[in-house]
Protein backbone atom coordinates (compact mmCIF):
# COMPACT_ATOMS: atom_id res chain seq x y z
CA UNK A 1 0.00 0.00 0.00
CA UNK A 2 1.45 3.33 -1.02
CA UNK A 3 1.91 5.61 2.00
CA UNK A 4 -0.39 8.57 1.81
CA UNK A 5 0.25 11.52 4.03
CA UNK A 6 -2.82 13.24 5.44
CA UNK A 7 -2.24 16.62 3.85
CA UNK A 8 -5.44 18.55 4.48
CA UNK A 9 -6.79 19.34 7.94
CA UNK A 10 -10.50 18.84 8.33
CA UNK A 11 -12.34 22.14 8.49
CA UNK A 12 -14.14 22.71 11.79
CA UNK A 13 -17.90 22.57 11.55
CA UNK A 14 -18.06 20.76 8.26
CA UNK A 15 -17.10 22.91 5.33
CA UNK A 16 -17.34 19.92 3.03
CA UNK A 17 -14.08 19.12 1.36
CA UNK A 18 -16.17 17.27 -1.14
CA UNK A 19 -17.10 20.65 -2.58
CA UNK A 20 -13.51 21.35 -3.62
CA UNK A 21 -12.71 17.79 -4.74
CA UNK A 22 -15.87 17.18 -6.68
CA UNK A 23 -15.47 17.21 -10.42
CA UNK A 24 -18.78 18.18 -11.89
CA UNK A 25 -19.87 15.39 -14.18
CA UNK A 26 -23.21 14.43 -15.56
CA UNK A 27 -25.43 12.45 -13.18
CA UNK A 28 -25.15 8.65 -13.51
CA UNK A 29 -27.44 6.85 -15.92
CA UNK A 30 -28.57 4.39 -13.26
CA UNK A 31 -29.82 5.18 -9.78
CA UNK A 32 -28.18 3.62 -6.72
CA UNK A 33 -31.27 1.45 -6.13
CA UNK A 34 -31.00 -0.17 -9.58
CA UNK A 35 -30.79 -3.96 -9.36
CA UNK A 36 -27.62 -4.30 -11.40
CA UNK A 37 -25.90 -1.46 -9.49
CA UNK A 38 -26.87 -3.02 -6.17
CA UNK A 39 -25.60 -6.41 -7.33
CA UNK A 40 -22.18 -4.96 -8.19
CA UNK A 41 -21.97 -2.90 -4.98
CA UNK A 42 -22.88 -5.96 -2.88
CA UNK A 43 -20.27 -8.06 -4.64
CA UNK A 44 -17.55 -5.46 -4.13
CA UNK A 45 -18.50 -5.08 -0.44
CA UNK A 46 -17.52 -8.68 0.11
CA UNK A 47 -18.51 -10.85 3.04
CA UNK A 48 -15.90 -11.43 5.72
CA UNK A 49 -17.76 -13.33 8.44
CA UNK A 50 -15.00 -12.64 10.97
CA UNK A 51 -15.48 -8.92 10.44
CA UNK A 52 -19.28 -8.92 10.32
CA UNK A 53 -19.56 -11.06 13.47
CA UNK A 54 -16.58 -9.51 15.19
CA UNK A 55 -16.29 -10.14 18.95
CA UNK A 56 -18.01 -7.41 20.87
CA UNK A 57 -18.86 -6.69 24.46
CA UNK A 58 -22.15 -8.13 25.60
CA UNK A 59 -23.60 -9.01 29.00
CA UNK A 60 -21.98 -12.15 30.36
CA UNK A 61 -23.88 -15.35 29.79
CA UNK A 62 -23.25 -19.07 29.93
CA UNK A 63 -21.70 -20.35 26.70
CA UNK A 64 -23.97 -22.60 24.69
CA UNK A 65 -22.59 -25.85 23.27
CA UNK A 66 -24.46 -27.84 20.64
CA UNK A 67 -23.72 -31.31 19.34
CA UNK A 68 -24.67 -31.33 15.68
CA UNK A 69 -24.12 -33.54 12.69
CA UNK A 70 -22.64 -32.40 9.41
CA UNK A 71 -25.99 -31.59 7.83
CA UNK A 72 -27.04 -29.38 10.76
CA UNK A 73 -23.62 -27.70 10.82
CA UNK A 74 -23.89 -26.83 7.15
CA UNK A 75 -27.43 -25.51 7.68
CA UNK A 76 -26.35 -23.27 10.55
CA UNK A 77 -23.42 -22.01 8.47
CA UNK A 78 -25.79 -21.08 5.65
CA UNK A 79 -28.07 -19.33 8.15
CA UNK A 80 -25.06 -17.37 9.41
CA UNK A 81 -24.19 -16.28 5.88
CA UNK A 82 -27.81 -15.22 5.36
CA UNK A 83 -27.77 -13.20 8.58
CA UNK A 84 -24.51 -11.57 7.50
CA UNK A 85 -26.05 -10.62 4.14
CA UNK A 86 -28.93 -8.93 6.01
CA UNK A 87 -26.47 -6.99 8.15
CA UNK A 88 -24.57 -5.86 5.06
CA UNK A 89 -27.60 -4.29 3.35
CA UNK A 90 -26.80 -0.75 2.26
CA UNK A 91 -28.56 2.15 4.03
CA UNK A 92 -30.42 4.50 1.65
CA UNK A 93 -28.49 7.06 -0.39
CA UNK A 94 -30.74 10.07 -0.92
CA UNK A 95 -30.36 13.66 -2.09
CA UNK A 96 -30.62 16.35 0.59
CA UNK A 97 -34.21 17.15 1.52
CA UNK A 98 -35.63 20.49 0.45
CA UNK A 99 -36.20 23.06 3.21
CA UNK A 100 -39.63 23.27 4.76
CA UNK A 101 -41.28 26.10 6.71
CA UNK A 102 -43.85 27.44 4.27
CA UNK A 103 -46.30 30.12 5.49
CA UNK A 104 -49.79 28.80 6.24
CA UNK A 105 -51.56 31.84 7.66
CA UNK A 106 -50.54 35.48 7.77
CA UNK A 107 -52.03 36.92 11.00
CA UNK A 108 -50.06 39.91 12.19
CA UNK A 109 -52.98 41.07 14.40
CA UNK A 110 -51.85 38.35 16.81
CA UNK A 111 -48.38 39.88 17.19
CA UNK A 112 -47.58 40.42 20.87
CA UNK A 113 -49.82 37.63 22.15
CA UNK A 114 -46.86 35.36 22.85
CA UNK A 115 -43.26 36.42 23.34
CA UNK A 116 -41.90 33.14 21.94
CA UNK A 117 -42.75 30.72 19.13
CA UNK A 118 -45.32 28.04 19.98
CA UNK A 119 -44.77 24.66 18.29
CA UNK A 120 -47.81 22.42 17.77
CA UNK A 121 -47.22 18.74 17.08
CA UNK A 122 -49.90 16.31 15.98
CA UNK A 123 -49.42 13.21 18.14
CA UNK A 124 -52.08 11.09 16.40
CA UNK A 125 -51.08 7.45 16.61
CA UNK A 126 -52.03 6.67 13.02
CA UNK A 127 -49.61 9.21 11.52
CA UNK A 128 -46.02 8.41 10.65
CA UNK A 129 -43.20 10.79 11.58
CA UNK A 130 -42.58 11.83 7.99
CA UNK A 131 -46.17 12.95 7.42
CA UNK A 132 -46.88 14.23 10.92
CA UNK A 133 -48.33 17.77 10.94
CA UNK A 134 -46.06 20.10 12.89
CA UNK A 135 -46.78 23.84 12.76
CA UNK A 136 -45.29 26.87 14.48
CA UNK A 137 -47.16 30.03 15.55
CA UNK A 138 -44.52 32.69 15.52
CA UNK A 139 -44.17 35.77 17.74
CA UNK A 140 -45.39 38.02 14.93
CA UNK A 141 -48.61 36.02 14.67
CA UNK A 142 -47.83 34.07 11.49
CA UNK A 143 -48.58 30.37 11.30
CA UNK A 144 -46.02 28.36 9.32
CA UNK A 145 -44.97 24.78 8.81
CA UNK A 146 -42.06 23.60 10.96
CA UNK A 147 -38.53 23.47 9.54
CA UNK A 148 -36.75 20.13 9.30
CA UNK A 149 -34.73 20.89 12.43
CA UNK A 150 -37.94 21.56 14.39
CA UNK A 151 -39.62 18.49 12.90
CA UNK A 152 -36.76 16.17 13.86
CA UNK A 153 -36.71 17.56 17.39
CA UNK A 154 -40.47 17.26 17.93
CA UNK A 155 -40.59 13.72 16.60
CA UNK A 156 -37.71 12.77 18.86
CA UNK A 157 -39.44 14.36 21.91
CA UNK A 158 -42.82 12.70 21.41
CA UNK A 159 -41.79 9.55 19.53
CA UNK A 160 -38.20 8.90 20.56
CA UNK A 161 -36.11 6.65 18.33
CA UNK A 162 -33.75 4.28 20.12
CA UNK A 163 -30.21 5.60 20.41
CA UNK A 164 -31.04 9.04 19.04
CA UNK A 165 -30.25 12.26 20.90
CA UNK A 166 -32.23 15.49 20.82
CA UNK A 167 -29.21 17.53 19.80
CA UNK A 168 -26.50 16.50 17.35
CA UNK A 169 -23.82 14.51 19.24
CA UNK A 170 -20.42 16.17 19.57
CA UNK A 171 -18.74 13.22 17.83
CA UNK A 172 -20.44 14.15 14.57
CA UNK A 173 -19.15 17.70 14.37
CA UNK A 174 -16.09 19.87 14.61
CA UNK A 175 -12.90 18.86 16.39
CA UNK A 176 -14.33 15.66 17.88
CA UNK A 177 -15.16 14.36 14.43
CA UNK A 178 -11.68 15.27 13.21
CA UNK A 179 -10.10 13.41 16.13
CA UNK A 180 -12.17 10.27 15.52
CA UNK A 181 -11.22 10.23 11.86
CA UNK A 182 -7.57 10.63 12.82
CA UNK A 183 -7.97 7.58 15.07
CA UNK A 184 -9.44 5.66 12.09
CA UNK A 185 -12.82 5.19 13.76
CA UNK A 186 -14.71 5.88 10.54
CA UNK A 187 -17.11 2.98 10.95
CA UNK A 188 -18.20 4.16 14.42
CA UNK A 189 -18.88 7.65 13.09
CA UNK A 190 -20.98 6.34 10.22
CA UNK A 191 -22.93 4.00 12.49
CA UNK A 192 -23.69 6.87 14.86
CA UNK A 193 -24.71 9.14 11.99
CA UNK A 194 -27.04 6.43 10.69
CA UNK A 195 -28.75 6.17 14.07
CA UNK A 196 -28.89 9.90 14.76
CA UNK A 197 -29.85 11.48 11.44
CA UNK A 198 -32.36 10.84 8.69
CA UNK A 199 -30.71 9.68 5.42
CA UNK A 200 -31.71 12.82 3.54
CA UNK A 201 -30.77 15.30 6.27
CA UNK A 202 -27.99 17.86 5.93
CA UNK A 203 -25.92 16.46 8.83
CA UNK A 204 -26.10 12.85 7.63
CA UNK A 205 -24.84 13.82 4.18
CA UNK A 206 -22.16 16.13 5.59
CA UNK A 207 -20.77 13.47 7.96
CA UNK A 208 -20.85 10.74 5.33
CA UNK A 209 -19.08 12.90 2.76
CA UNK A 210 -16.41 13.93 5.26
CA UNK A 211 -15.76 10.30 6.19
CA UNK A 212 -15.66 9.15 2.57
CA UNK A 213 -13.31 12.01 1.64
CA UNK A 214 -10.97 11.18 4.49
CA UNK A 215 -10.95 7.49 3.54
CA UNK A 216 -10.22 8.30 -0.07
CA UNK A 217 -7.42 10.73 0.75
CA UNK A 218 -5.73 8.34 3.17
CA UNK A 219 -6.44 5.15 1.24
CA UNK A 220 -8.27 3.52 4.16
CA UNK A 221 -10.86 1.70 2.06
CA UNK A 222 -10.34 -1.53 3.94
CA UNK A 223 -11.86 -0.01 7.09
CA UNK A 224 -15.27 -0.10 5.44
CA UNK A 225 -14.83 -3.22 3.34
CA UNK A 226 -17.32 -5.95 4.38
CA UNK A 227 -19.50 -3.40 6.20
CA UNK A 228 -22.78 -1.94 5.06
CA UNK A 229 -21.13 1.42 4.40
CA UNK A 230 -18.88 0.20 1.60
CA UNK A 231 -21.61 0.48 -1.01
CA UNK A 232 -22.21 4.11 -0.09
CA UNK A 233 -18.48 4.83 -0.29
CA UNK A 234 -18.25 3.24 -3.74
CA UNK A 235 -21.25 5.18 -4.98
CA UNK A 236 -19.80 8.43 -3.66
CA UNK A 237 -16.48 7.80 -5.40
CA UNK A 238 -18.21 6.70 -8.61
CA UNK A 239 -20.45 9.76 -8.87
CA UNK A 240 -17.47 12.01 -8.30
CA UNK A 241 -15.15 10.02 -10.57
CA UNK A 242 -12.59 9.56 -7.78
CA UNK A 243 -11.69 6.04 -8.83
CA UNK A 244 -7.88 6.09 -8.93
CA UNK A 245 -7.31 5.50 -5.22
CA UNK A 246 -9.72 2.66 -4.82
CA UNK A 247 -8.62 0.96 -8.02
CA UNK A 248 -5.00 1.15 -6.89
CA UNK A 249 -5.92 -0.39 -3.55
CA UNK A 250 -7.87 -3.20 -5.21
CA UNK A 251 -4.95 -4.00 -7.53
CA UNK A 252 -2.42 -3.94 -4.71
CA UNK A 253 -4.59 -6.25 -2.64
CA UNK A 254 -5.05 -8.63 -5.59
CA UNK A 255 -8.81 -8.07 -5.71
CA UNK A 256 -9.03 -8.41 -9.48
CA UNK A 257 -12.70 -9.39 -9.52
CA UNK A 258 -13.54 -6.28 -7.51
CA UNK A 259 -11.54 -4.16 -9.94
CA UNK A 260 -13.43 -5.68 -12.88
CA UNK A 261 -16.72 -4.95 -11.09
CA UNK A 262 -15.64 -1.34 -10.51
CA UNK A 263 -14.98 -0.82 -14.21
CA UNK A 264 -18.27 -2.60 -14.93
CA UNK A 265 -20.06 -0.20 -12.57
CA UNK A 266 -18.49 2.75 -14.35
CA UNK A 267 -19.73 1.46 -17.72
CA UNK A 268 -23.19 0.93 -16.21
CA UNK A 269 -23.39 4.42 -14.72
CA UNK A 270 -21.83 6.34 -17.59
CA UNK A 271 -22.59 4.37 -20.77
CA UNK A 272 -22.37 7.50 -22.93
CA UNK A 273 -18.98 8.55 -21.58
CA UNK A 274 -16.25 8.37 -24.23
CA UNK A 275 -14.27 6.16 -21.87
CA UNK A 276 -17.07 3.58 -21.70
CA UNK A 277 -17.38 3.55 -25.45
CA UNK A 278 -13.65 2.94 -25.89
CA UNK A 279 -13.51 -0.04 -23.49
CA UNK A 280 -13.65 -3.08 -25.73
CA UNK A 281 -11.84 -5.78 -23.76
CA UNK A 282 -13.55 -7.96 -21.20
CA UNK A 283 -12.42 -9.50 -17.93
CA UNK A 284 -9.10 -8.61 -16.35
CA UNK A 285 -7.71 -6.86 -19.42
CA UNK A 286 -10.58 -4.37 -19.19
CA UNK A 287 -9.05 -2.97 -16.01
CA UNK A 288 -5.70 -2.40 -17.69
CA UNK A 289 -7.45 -0.76 -20.64
CA UNK A 290 -9.44 1.51 -18.28
CA UNK A 291 -6.24 2.66 -16.55
CA UNK A 292 -4.49 3.27 -19.87
CA UNK A 293 -7.38 5.39 -21.17
CA UNK A 294 -7.44 7.40 -17.93
CA UNK A 295 -3.75 8.07 -18.24
CA UNK A 296 -2.81 6.19 -15.07
CA UNK A 297 0.25 4.45 -16.48
CA UNK A 298 1.50 3.17 -13.12
CA UNK A 299 -1.86 1.52 -12.44
CA UNK A 300 -2.02 0.12 -15.96
CA UNK A 301 1.42 -1.47 -15.42
CA UNK A 302 0.26 -2.88 -12.08
CA UNK A 303 -2.92 -4.25 -13.67
CA UNK A 304 -0.95 -5.96 -16.44
CA UNK A 305 1.13 -7.86 -13.85
CA UNK A 306 -2.05 -9.03 -12.10
CA UNK A 307 -3.83 -10.34 -15.17
CA UNK A 308 -2.59 -13.85 -14.63
CA UNK A 309 -2.88 -13.77 -10.83
CA UNK A 310 -5.53 -12.46 -8.44
CA UNK A 311 -7.42 -14.08 -5.57
CA UNK A 312 -10.79 -15.49 -6.47
CA UNK A 313 -13.67 -14.02 -4.54
CA UNK A 314 -15.04 -16.33 -1.79
CA UNK A 315 -18.14 -18.33 -2.67
CA UNK A 316 -20.03 -16.66 0.19
CA UNK A 317 -19.51 -13.20 -1.24
CA UNK A 318 -21.16 -14.07 -4.58
CA UNK B 1 -72.71 18.76 33.23
CA UNK B 2 -70.97 18.49 29.92
CA UNK B 3 -67.81 16.96 28.56
CA UNK B 4 -64.97 19.45 28.36
CA UNK B 5 -61.56 19.56 26.79
CA UNK B 6 -59.48 21.33 29.40
CA UNK B 7 -56.07 21.73 30.97
CA UNK B 8 -55.15 19.55 33.95
CA UNK B 9 -52.23 20.94 35.95
CA UNK B 10 -49.39 18.54 36.59
CA UNK B 11 -45.68 19.10 37.05
CA UNK B 12 -44.40 20.25 40.44
CA UNK B 13 -43.78 23.38 42.49
CA UNK B 14 -42.62 26.29 40.33
CA UNK B 15 -42.76 24.01 37.30
CA UNK B 16 -46.26 23.82 35.79
CA UNK B 17 -47.04 21.35 33.01
CA UNK B 18 -50.51 20.83 31.61
CA UNK B 19 -52.15 17.74 30.20
CA UNK B 20 -54.92 18.48 27.72
CA UNK B 21 -57.67 16.09 28.83
CA UNK B 22 -61.24 15.25 27.96
CA UNK B 23 -63.35 15.03 31.10
CA UNK B 24 -66.88 15.84 32.30
CA UNK B 25 -66.91 19.14 34.18
CA UNK B 26 -67.88 17.40 37.42
CA UNK B 27 -64.58 15.44 37.59
CA UNK B 28 -61.75 17.09 39.50
CA UNK B 29 -59.39 19.27 37.51
CA UNK B 30 -56.36 16.98 37.90
CA UNK B 31 -58.29 13.80 38.63
CA UNK B 32 -60.15 11.24 36.64
CA UNK B 33 -60.58 11.91 32.93
CA UNK B 34 -61.97 10.13 29.90
CA UNK B 35 -58.87 10.54 27.75
CA UNK B 36 -55.68 12.56 27.51
CA UNK B 37 -55.43 14.23 24.11
CA UNK B 38 -52.33 16.32 24.44
CA UNK B 39 -49.97 18.35 26.56
CA UNK B 40 -48.94 21.97 26.95
CA UNK B 41 -45.72 23.25 28.44
CA UNK B 42 -46.15 26.91 29.44
CA UNK B 43 -42.43 27.42 30.08
CA UNK B 44 -40.07 28.27 27.21
CA UNK B 45 -37.42 25.69 26.32
CA UNK B 46 -33.76 26.20 25.43
CA UNK B 47 -34.71 26.85 21.79
CA UNK B 48 -37.05 29.66 22.87
CA UNK B 49 -40.21 27.72 22.08
CA UNK B 50 -43.34 26.58 23.90
CA UNK B 51 -44.37 23.03 23.06
CA UNK B 52 -47.92 21.84 22.59
CA UNK B 53 -48.82 18.29 21.62
CA UNK B 54 -52.31 17.70 20.20
CA UNK B 55 -53.83 14.37 19.27
CA UNK B 56 -55.76 15.98 16.39
CA UNK B 57 -57.56 12.78 15.45
CA UNK B 58 -59.04 12.31 18.92
CA UNK B 59 -59.71 16.04 19.50
CA UNK B 60 -61.70 16.14 16.27
CA UNK B 61 -63.70 13.13 17.42
CA UNK B 62 -64.52 14.65 20.81
CA UNK B 63 -65.47 18.00 19.21
CA UNK B 64 -67.72 16.15 16.83
CA UNK B 65 -69.63 14.52 19.71
CA UNK B 66 -70.08 17.83 21.50
CA UNK B 67 -67.15 18.25 23.88
CA UNK B 68 -66.60 21.92 24.79
CA UNK B 69 -63.04 23.21 24.96
CA UNK B 70 -62.33 25.63 27.79
CA UNK B 71 -61.02 29.07 26.86
CA UNK B 72 -57.30 28.26 27.33
CA UNK B 73 -57.68 25.10 25.23
CA UNK B 74 -59.74 27.00 22.66
CA UNK B 75 -56.90 29.53 22.42
CA UNK B 76 -54.35 26.77 21.89
CA UNK B 77 -56.47 25.14 19.20
CA UNK B 78 -56.95 28.55 17.60
CA UNK B 79 -53.22 29.21 17.57
CA UNK B 80 -52.67 25.77 16.05
CA UNK B 81 -55.07 26.57 13.23
CA UNK B 82 -57.61 23.89 14.14
CA UNK B 83 -60.31 26.32 15.29
CA UNK B 84 -60.86 30.02 14.51
CA UNK B 85 -58.91 32.51 16.60
CA UNK B 86 -60.78 33.53 19.78
CA UNK B 87 -61.68 37.26 19.69
CA UNK B 88 -60.08 37.75 23.10
CA UNK B 89 -56.74 36.78 21.59
CA UNK B 90 -56.84 39.70 19.19
CA UNK B 91 -57.84 41.93 22.09
CA UNK B 92 -55.04 40.70 24.36
CA UNK B 93 -52.50 40.97 21.57
CA UNK B 94 -53.52 44.56 20.84
CA UNK B 95 -53.42 45.47 24.51
CA UNK B 96 -49.94 43.96 24.89
CA UNK B 97 -48.73 45.88 21.84
CA UNK B 98 -50.24 49.15 23.11
CA UNK B 99 -48.75 48.64 26.56
CA UNK B 100 -45.34 47.97 25.03
CA UNK B 101 -45.64 51.06 22.82
CA UNK B 102 -46.67 53.28 25.77
CA UNK B 103 -43.83 51.92 27.90
CA UNK B 104 -41.24 52.61 25.22
CA UNK B 105 -42.67 56.12 24.67
CA UNK B 106 -42.56 56.92 28.39
CA UNK B 107 -39.00 55.65 28.69
CA UNK B 108 -38.05 57.86 25.73
CA UNK B 109 -39.61 60.97 27.31
CA UNK B 110 -37.89 60.17 30.62
CA UNK B 111 -34.54 60.00 28.95
CA UNK B 112 -35.10 63.33 27.11
CA UNK B 113 -36.28 65.02 30.36
CA UNK B 114 -33.20 63.85 32.27
CA UNK B 115 -30.91 65.56 29.72
CA UNK B 116 -30.17 69.19 30.70
CA UNK B 117 -32.37 71.50 28.59
CA UNK B 118 -30.48 74.36 26.77
CA UNK B 119 -31.23 77.84 28.25
CA UNK B 120 -33.32 79.98 25.96
CA UNK B 121 -32.33 83.64 25.71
Amino acid sequence: MANRSWLLKLAVGGLSRASCRYKSTQPPAKSVTDEQVQKLLTRMTGLDLDKVFKTRREPLSQPLYKLVDEHQLKKSQMETVQRARELLKMPPVLPQRKEKGELIQDDTKLAGLEDTNVVFTDISQTESNSSRRIVVREKNGNLRGATWDERDRMCQIYFPALGRQLTLPAMLQGNDLARLLKEQRHKEVLERANIQCEPDSKDYIRVHHMVYDDIDQRGLYDLLRSTRHFGGLLWYLMTRQLLKGILEEMLEKNLMEDAIDLVGLFKLCYPDHELSKNLTKAGKKCVQEFCEHQGWTDLAALASTKIDGGEPRSAQAQ
Amino acid sequence: MSVRIRLALHGCTNRPFYHIVVAPSKFKRDGRHLEQVGSYDPLTNTNNEKLVALNIERIKYWLSVGAQPTIPVYKLLGMAGLLPIHPRMYLEAERTRNAAATKSKSSETESTESEPQPKTA
